[in-house]
This record gives structure tokens, sequence and C-alpha cells, in this order.
């Protein structure tokens, strides 16, 4: 009898294995010729380009093909390895990003290549929050004190000219911590090697951090969240290839620049597609080397910790808000109670998650430091509960009134009737309900990456910047979540069969 | 043949003037009457004339509109919550539909509200029900869940779980409509033993032989009120009222 539902499971997971192969196939033969002529920054807009969003390369491009009213041809990405992603695969025609990631890029694939002319020439700082002068001119010091101790050169050697092997070790013997946030999504300057992120910057801040006598902790978070996150307090300063522009200075003072940099542009070579790695060659690329996987088996274990917790916190809070809204309807009592769980629940179901994920991380946690696990856990916690209380609403109102009238002639009280009869009744008819509300959850929670949480999803993320390649992390990713599910959905037909050969 | 009973003067039950309506419909008016000690009273009268509401109103599952409702010497329709507690478990019900608690077992069933009331000890409770079950030959279904039993089934341990609260009275809304033919009768065996050991009871029921034989006293509800109050005889042999005897036509005519 269960063999048929592990039938049914499988046969749902070959449909997809054989969807998920035929849109890797597709997506290397895509493309089209679009006549774009890249010979000068007269007519590049004549091509489609890729940017990492909120980045000066954005700013500037935008910017340019605005005044040629060629706006359409921009496409933004999360991250640069995305666009560059794009780029192999014929999807673009070109990636405007800075020379540093831009050299790292076309070191990683040989197929691309940099134009000669530079789009523009940018120098990065560093950001603090406005009011904040006094870490600001700390930072300044700090900066100056790098420079004459010959750390930033040295680290210039290693990190951009490649010619040195010279790393900061950092003695992070203070006692008060600073946090920095960076994306570290952009190499050379802060990128993830192993399970550990380096790179230019990063070991700029720990020496900074040295000198000032503090203790760093580093955020990874969204590109396009940092300055909030500096100017809300989140973090305290930030390295993160912040180009000084008239914009960002309304919002956020700059430290000393850190480095002058160029922006440049990417191209495929002529003639060139795929980076013709086989199949083997690309697992290994991917999760192989470098012992990449762990990204997928340490993400794994704080999706299903997330998962876990904030299912816990769905069903019980759903289950008390349940409670007011019937004993609300049968006896109308706690009439107030009721219009703001009501009013909780329409605000929960009509707002995306994401948007209150951030909400929760960037405005109700604002000034406080708090564990991301424990913000994920409350948020989808706090959507899920909404969901359930829905659930199980329905679930008590689906038993037979007449079990309650029993109860009442035997002169129960309704407390008892309610614990003995009624929700026992109510939650058997809800579990597998209930489950399914923990599966959306699980998938829901895929948006962790949002605040820096590395989950199942963003450890895929980091692997394909790390590889440039978006079909072997993307399918594992998948493949992982489609398992757990998979698992999942099974128990869940198996418990709800138990349960009806109980009953009926 | 109606039985000899023995009725004392004691008055368990008076109703006085009691009004039932749902929104604007009235279904009962001004419905008055008094039960004493040891009476079986069959409760008669066309579907949707209000009989289920005059004996649900009896033990507050219906809220009344207006009148009183006295049990002995308290008024219920005055009395507070408390009070009110105390006097519920003294006036059982059985139900159409039985109405057991699904996720409990057979002996669970009967021995959860007189344990919560503290009438008797889990022990004392347990040992009481497999009594019971015993005597209407029950005693291998005490552990399974109520799904498992027939309908005839279902209903006996219904009438055994409400006698497990020691009721001074019980209400019976159509204990044999919901079954199968063949179940009927044991049903209607054990109602009927529960009555000669003279258990005061109201029976709404369209089994017209047993109000007959089982009863001391038949009331013929229509027409938002009780129309006809008299013995079996009376109002099976002797109808005064225009409608009782359409009624009766109808149902021997079935
Ligand atoms: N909860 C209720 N709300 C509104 N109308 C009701 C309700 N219960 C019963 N009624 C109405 O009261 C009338 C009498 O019903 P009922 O007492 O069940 O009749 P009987 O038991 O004699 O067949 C019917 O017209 C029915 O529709
Ligand atoms: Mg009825």
């Amino acid at each position: 009898m269960t063999a048929e539902s592990l039938a049914a499971a499988l046969r749902r997971l070959s449909a997809v294995f054989i969807l998920v192969f035929c849109s890797g196939c597709l997506s290397g033969c895509g493309g089209k010729d679009t006549g774009c002529d890249a010979s000068s920054l007269e007519t590049i807009h004549t091509c489609r380009v890729g940017v990492q969003v909120g980045t000066t390369s954005d700013t500037g491009v935008t910017e340019l093909f605005k005044s040629k009213s060629a706006e359409g041809m921009i496409e933004r990405f999360n991250t640069s390895p995305d666009a560059v992603t794009a780029l192999r695969q014929n999807k673009l025609d070109l990636v405007v990003v800075d020379e540093m990631p831009a050299k790292e890029f076309v070191s990683q694939s040989p197929e691309l290549e940099i134009l000669d002319y530079e789009f523009a020439r940018e120098r990065y700082a560093g950001i603090v929050a406005l009011q904040n002068q006094e870490l600001l001119q700390k930072i300044n010091d700090a900066l100056k004190t790098a420079q004459e101790r010959g750390i930033i050169d040295k680290l210039k050697e290693t990190y951009i000219f490649k010619s040195g092997d010279y790393h900061y070790i950092p003695e992070q013997n203070g006692s008060e911590t600073i946090v920095m946030a960076t994306n570290a999504q952009f190499p050379p300057y802060e990128y993830y090697d192993g399970n550990r992120m380096r790179g230019f910057e990063i070991e700029l801040a720990y020496a900074v951090a040295d000198i000032m006598g503090k203790k760093l902790k580093i955020d990874d978070i969204e590109f396009d969240s940092i300055i909030n996150a500096v100017s809300s307090g989140k973090a305290d300063f930030s390295f993160s290839g912040f180009s000084e522009t008239e914009e960002r200075k309304k919002f956020i003072n700059f430290t000393l620049p850190l480095i002058d940099s160029g922006i440049s542009i990417v191209v495929r070579k002529d003639g060139e597609h795929g980076s013709g790695l086989s199949f083997s060659e690309k697992f290994h690329a991917n999760f192989i080397e470098q012992e990449r996987w762990k990204y997928l088996a340490g993400g794994l274990g704080i999706t299903l910790i997330v998962a876990f917790f904030s299912t816990l916190i769905g069903i019980t809070g759903g289950f008390l808000l349940a409670v007011v809204r019937v004993v609300h309807h049968r006896t109308g009592r706690l009439g107030l109670l009721n219009f703001i769980v009501r009013l909780y629940i329409n605000i929960v179901r009509g707002t995306p998650v994401m948007i209150q994920l951030l909400i929760i991380y960037y405005v109700i946690f604002a000034s406080v430091d708090v564990s991301k696990i424990l913000v994920a856990v409350a948020a989808f916690g706090l959507n899920s509960m909404a969901y359930t209380a829905e659930i199980i609403r329905a679930g008590i109102n689906a038993v037979d009134p007449g079990q309650f009238e029993a109860g009442k002639s035997l002169g129960l009280s309704d407390r008892s009737i309610y614990r003995y009869i009624i929700m026992p009744q109510a939650l058997k008819n809800v579990l597998p309900a209930l489950a399914n509300e923990g599966i959306s959850l699980l998938k829901e929670t895929s948006i962790s990456g949002y605040i820096g949480l590395i989950d199942l999803t963003r450890g895929g993320v980091i692997i394909r910047s790390l590889t440039y390649e978006a079909f072997m992390p993307l399918m594992a990713v998948a493949l992982i979540y489609l398992c757990i599910i998979g698992i999942m959905s099974y128990g869940v037909s198996v418990l709800e069969r138990r349960l009806k050969k109980n009953e009926r | 043949m109606s039985v000899n009973r023995e009725i004392s003067g004691e008055i368990v039950l008076k109703v006085d003037n009691l009004c039932k309506s749902f929104g604007k419909h009235e279904i009962l008016s001004n419905v008055s009457f008094t039960v004493k000690k040891g009476e079986v009273i069959a409760i008669i009268g066309p579907s949707g004339c209000g009989k289920s509401t005059l004996i649900r109103t009896l033990n507050l599952l219906e809220a009344p509109t207006g009148g009183h409702i006295w049990f002995h010497d308290k008024d219920l329709t005055q009395a507070s919550r408390k009070e009110i507690s105390k006097i519920i478990p003294k006036i059982g019900m059985v139900f159409q539909q039985f109405n057991l608690f699904n996720n409990l077992t057979v002996r669970r069933n009967i021995t959860m509200a007189p344990v919560l009331h503290g009438i008797m000890s889990k022990e004392e409770a347990d040992d009481w029900a497999t009594g019971m079950l015993d005597r209407i030959g029950l005693r291998e279904q005490a552990d399974k869940y109520p799904s498992q039993l027939s309908g005839g089934q279902k209903q006996r341990v219904a009438i055994v779980r409400t006698m497990a609260m020691n009721p001074e009275i019980i209400l019976f809304d159509e204990p044999t409509s919901a079954l199968d033919p063949e179940m009927v009768y044991e049903v209607l065996s054990l109602v009927r033993e529960l009555a000669d050991s003279g258990m005061t009871m109201m029976l709404v029921t369209h089994e017209m032989k047993f109000a007959r034989n089982a009863s001391s006293r038949v009331f013929f509800v229509h027409d938002r009120n009780i129309q006809e109050d008299g013995t079996p005889e009376q109002v099976f042999d002797n109808p005064r009222n225009q409608r009782l005897r359409e009624f009766l036509m109808r149902v021997s005519c079935k």
C-alpha cells in the first residue's frame, strides 16, 4: 500500500529530472545576433549589457544608456558572477564590472576577455554612518597607520597585482567588537575561499580593526542592503568596493580611499562558446575542489534548523491564535484580541514573506545584535503562524457540533470539551495540512540569504559565484530540496493513511 | 397495555410558560408542564414542530427566550453558571446521532465525565463501565473506537455514558431514528429496561407502538405548544385534537 505513493513520488521525481536536463541543454544553446558594436563607448549601447545591481557600474551604465534611449539593453544581476554566467551563456554581449573582479573572471574563463578601453575609473573607499564622525576619524587614522606600515601596498601586491604572497595575520586581541558589513561576491576584494572570507578589503579591515584595538565581526549581506545596514547601525562600517558618488554621500560618510580602480568591459572572445569542461570536470570544480560541497552541507543544516524551529513556532502560535478566534466566534468574548489577531493574519497574508523578513531584520531588530538564525526563525515562524491559525481554525470548525453538545449535556466545562474532545479531533483533521504548511515553509526559507544567512540556496549561490557556472550548483540545490520534500511528503502520506485507518 | 409504574408525587422538572424563538421564528410559545419522578413521557408530533427544540431547551443546549425551567427548587433560567454546572449533569441526554466522542475509546467515552466531575475514581469508573458493557453484551468492544461500532452499539454505549453520571432524568431525542431497522430493537430494549427500572425520562420518538407500551404519559406537540397531554390510552385511543387524529392516521398508514 505504501508502494503506490512511493511509485507516485518517483514518477514526479523523474519528471522533474527530465525537465531539468532539457532546460540545462537549452541554456547552452541560446543567444541571438543583436548587431552589437562594442568598438567604443559611443556605440556600446547597441549591446546587451549586464551589471551588478546597485554598483557604480550600474549607475554609470544606466546614465550612459539612458542618454542614448537604450535602457532596455541593460540587465541587472544580484551579483557580478551571475552577470558573467549570463555572458558565457550568450545571453549578454558584455558585462561592465570593476577592473579587478574583471581580471579575476577572465583568468577563470578562457573564453572571456577584457576590452582595451575602460568604461570609467574610480576610487573605492570604506563607508561609515553619517553621524559617526568619531569612528570615521579612527578608521582614517588606522588607514594611515596601515599605509605607513606598508600593509596596504603589500596587500595590493598579493591581491591586485598577484605578485606577492603576503597575508595580514589578524591579532584580534581587542575586547570590544566592531561589525563590518560586506558582500563577499567580489573577488579579489572580498570573496569566499573555502569557508573563510578573504580578499583585499577583508584583510585590510582586520588590520584596521587591530590598529583600533577592536575585534572584527564580518557580516556577509546583499550589496544593496549594505548602506542601509551601516546607516541603521546594524553594522559599524563597510569595506565593500564602494566608490564615492554624490548620491551616496547624502546617506553615509566615505573614509580615505582604499584603492584606485577602473571599470572594465568584459566580452566573449569571437566564436567561443561554453567552457568545454566535461561533466565530471564540472562536477569536480563545483563540489570537490576546495571542498565546495561544504557550502551545501552547511547550508542544508541551516535550512533544516530554520525550517524546523519556525514550523514549531508556527504551529504553537497558530494554535493559540486559532483558539482566540474560535472562542470569540462561539462566545463573543475576547473581542479586542480577536480584532488584533485578524489584523495580524491579514497583514501577514497580504504581504510577501521576503518583505516581512527584511522588516524584521532591518526595522524591528535594527539596533539589536541578534543571531541571524534567530531572526529567520522569528520571521518564518511569525509568517507561518498566520497560515497555521487559519488551518487549525478550519479544523476546529469542521468538528461535528454534536461532539460539543454531548460534552455540554454531560456537564463538562467548555475548557474540558475543547481540551479532551474538540482539539484532539481538530488536530487530527488538520495534521496533513499542517505538514504541507511545513513543506512550503521549508521552501520559503530559501530567501534567508537576503539577511546574509548562508542557507542551502545561498550555499549554492556562493559556489556559483566561485565557479561562474550556473547549472551544477543550481541543480544540486534543487535536487537536495526535492529529496527532503520528497521524504517529507512520503511521511505525510503514510501518516494520513494511518489516521484514516484509526477512524471511520 | 401500558405498565403500571411507581410514580411518586415528587416533582423533578417544572416548566412554566417556556418560549423559544430562533430570530423572528417562534418555535415554542408558553409551554407549561411538570414531570414527576418515575414518569416516562413520550413526545410525539409531526417533524419540524419543535420536539427537539423543546427537550434541548430543558438542559439549556438551546437558551430559552422566555419562561422558567425549575429543576426541583432551582430555576435554571435564573441560576448562576456555577449552579447550572451542578445541575446539568443530573439531566442526561441521548442524541439521535449518538454523538459519542470520536477520539475516545468506548470505555473512555463512558468514564470521562464521571471522573472529571469527581463522581467516581478512575478505577471505580473503569469497573463500572466494564460491568455495564458486560450487561449489554459489549464488553469486547470496550477498547474500540466509536467508528468501529454499529449504530445500535453506538447508541447503547451513549445511553450507558449518560447513565454513568447517575442522572435524575434522561432526555432522548429520537434515539432510534438514525438506525437501520434491525438495530432498533436492541436500543429500544435497553430504553425499556431503563424505564422499567424507574428512571424518569422524556422521549421524542416516532415509534408509536413503543410510545404506547413503554410510556406513562404522552405529549402531542403541534403549533408551538403541547396540544394533548394524557395517558397513552387517552392519546392513542381517544384523541380529542383534530391534528392529533390526522397525525395518528398518517403514522399508522406507514
Ligand atoms: N438552530 C436553529 N436555528 C434556526 N432554526 C432552527 C434551529 N433549530 C431548529 N430550528 C427550526 O425550529 C423548528 C423546529 O425544529 P425541531 O425542534 O428540530 O423540530 P422536530 O425535532 O420536531 O423535528 C424547525 O422549523 C427548524 O427549522
Ligand atoms: Mg428532531
